[in-house]
């Protein structure tokens, strides 16, 4: 049975997006956010009966953040579970919401994130012992992208002024959205030429920042979804892929190879029932910039080696054959995993965009990308979505 | 008088990765080797991920390998190091590849497929070696010129 269109996201909303915005914790953030896209949906809370949460990986053993978020929001839920797979992690939660609401558990699922850096209850810890690369000095995600950005600028002449032109395109796109935490800030790509480096060939601005927010969507079912007073934005077709291509060479002789991961959304085409030429606007992971160039790769938009021209050719621009990252993306909007790309494409489907508004948007692609890559093997997760208005 | 450094972190074994640490405080480099369908995998792992079979034996690598691709870290993310320092994934002539560093040249002579040997370096003041890998002593040692 396909689930092609069976549910809808009926409400999408973002909270504040920061550096240091001291005034709520990660569950805090997850809560206002829920609050937000409940009341965007035109719901009362308990007609809500799921809750998913994104995992934050980093604070701590922290078990059990779905179940309490679902309680201090006042909801007992009938479906329920904390979801980690990196930034790959908010499409997956909206997928699982689709699938369990067809199964009949449930009917309405909020899906939400929630991120404080700088926790007072949790003092600044050594980075937990990865044993294969904290002992060898890599740490943290940047530097290990930053040995995949070498490795394509080997296989493929990429250069660090087209890393920079992804930079670039997501400042243009973020200083149209007053939400987001880059807004007012243009940027050029001399400006990203001489940001310092910090884990080489990796700059400053192919870094996305640190952020404190949150962001929620709600999941229901396409009948329900036609009662309720938002339009509704389907969820056409998904899908996943997984695995560590890095360090299983038996699997994966090169690197640039993982564009052959496809497989995400071939996956989500083939159950929309649409191809590439159809979609009008794109979200793609983009922590670093070099994973935006990644995703337009394992998208299909561009052959391996391709992308980078395609961005410094302006082709991923607003007013582009493919604009991408409307709202700023997570290098200029703000980290939140992933969870804004799908509320900025449910707004694009809405036409609720204004001065960033991608005309007659009927069809949307959203990409995410977990690269849990301190552990060991590193491993990567593609997640793929098409809404349709 | 003299300054203080934060110690450099060491690796905390688990139980499927507890000989090759082992291995490498004698200075032998052992790797896991499938012994039905012969991968030579890394991580440990408690069973073969090409075959699924749990029998392997833990065996002595050649320690040749080249470069697959490396970082030079500029950020001090943790203040053991003093930056900027190389990071690398080598590649194994037996095929798996693993983080290290590359010693014994400058970071600016580091280049993608460069051939490389394997040596055990002590962890700075502490009673630990960690595998590392310098340039290849002479031509014809690393697997892509064979």
């Amino acid at each position: 049975m396909s689930l092609r269109d069976k549910c809808a996201i009926v409400g999408a909303g973002m909270t504040r997006l920061g550096k240091k915005i001291s005034d709520k914790s990660t569950t805090g953030f997850a809560l206002e956010a829920c609050k937000i896209a409940i009341e965007d949906a035109g719901l009362a809370k308990d007609d809500v009966d799921g809750l998913l949460f994104v995992h934050p990986s980093q604070q701590g053993e922290r078990h059990g953040f779905s179940g309490r978020v679902a309680d201090l929001l006042g909801i007992s839920s009938n479906f329920n579970a904390t979801v980690d797979c990196g930034g790959a992690t908010p499409i997956v939660t909206v997928q699982m919401a689709a699938m369990a609401i067809n199964a009949g558990m449930c009917h309405t699922v909020v899906c939400c994130y929630g991120w404080q850096n700088n926790p007072i209850d949790v003092p600044p810890s050594l980075p937990p012992n990865f044993e294969f690369t904290l002992p060898q000095g890599e740490i943290s995600a940047v530097p290990f992208l930053a040995q995949v950005a070498r490795r394509h600028m080997h296989d493929f002449g990429t250069t660090s002024r087209q890393l920079g032109a992804v930079a670039v395109t997501c400042r243009k796109h973020a200083c149209l959205n007053p939400n987001a935490q880059m807004y007012g800030k243009p940027i050029t790509l001399e400006d990203h030429h001489h940001s310092r480096w910090v884990a080489e060939p990796l700059r400053l601005l192919d870094c996305c920042p640190w952020t404190d927010g949150g962001g929620a969507v709600v999941v229901t079912s396409a009948a329900r979804a036609k009662s309720l007073k938002r339009r509704p934005i389907y969820m056409s077709g998904w899908g996943q892929a997984h695995g560590a291509p890095l360090l299983r060479p038996w699997r994966r002789p090169k690197v640039s190879d993982w564009a052959v991961w496809t497989r995400a959304s071939d996956t989500a085409f083939k159950m929309a029932g649409v191809t590439r030429k159809d979609i009008d606007v794109c979200q793609l992971y983009d922590a670093f910039t070099i994973v935006f160039l990644l995703q337009l790769e394992a998208t299909g938009f561009c052959k391996p080696g391709e992308s980078g021209p395609f961005v410094a050719e302006g082709r991923a621009e607003l007013g582009g054959e493919l604009p991408c990252n409307t709202a700023g993306g997570l290098l200029s909007e703000g980290h939140t995993m992933g969870l804004g790309h799908i509320v900025e494409a449910v707004r694009q489907l809405r036409g609720e965009c204004k001065e960033r508004q991608v005309k007659n948007a009927e069809l949307a692609l959203v990409t995410g990308f977990g690269g849990v890559v301190n552990e060991y093997p590193p491993t990567f997760s593609f997640s793929s979505l098409i809404l349709r208005r | 008088m003299e300054e203080f450094r934060v110690p450099r972190p060491l690796p905390s074994p688990t139980e499927d990765s507890k000989p090759f640490w082992d291995g490498c405080q004698r200075q032998e480099f052992l790797i896991q080797k499938c012994d039905d369908c012969g991968l030579w995998r890394f991580p440990p792992s408690i069973l073969c991920p090409r075959c699924m079979s749990m029998n392997f034996q833990w065996t002595k690598a050649s320690g040749k390998a080249r470069v697959f691709s490396w970082q030079i870290t500029h950020q001090p993310f943790y203040p053991a190091w003093d930056t900027p320092y190389n990071v690398a994934i080598v590649e194994l002539a037996e095929g798996p590849r693993i983080h290290s560093n590359i010693v014994g040249c400058k970071n600016e002579d580091i280049y993608i497929d460069m051939p490389l040997e394997l040596i055990f370096e002590k962890v700075e003041e502490q009673d630990w070696y960690l595998p590392k890998f310098k340039p290849a002593s002479k031509p014809g040692t690393s697997r892509k010129s064979k």
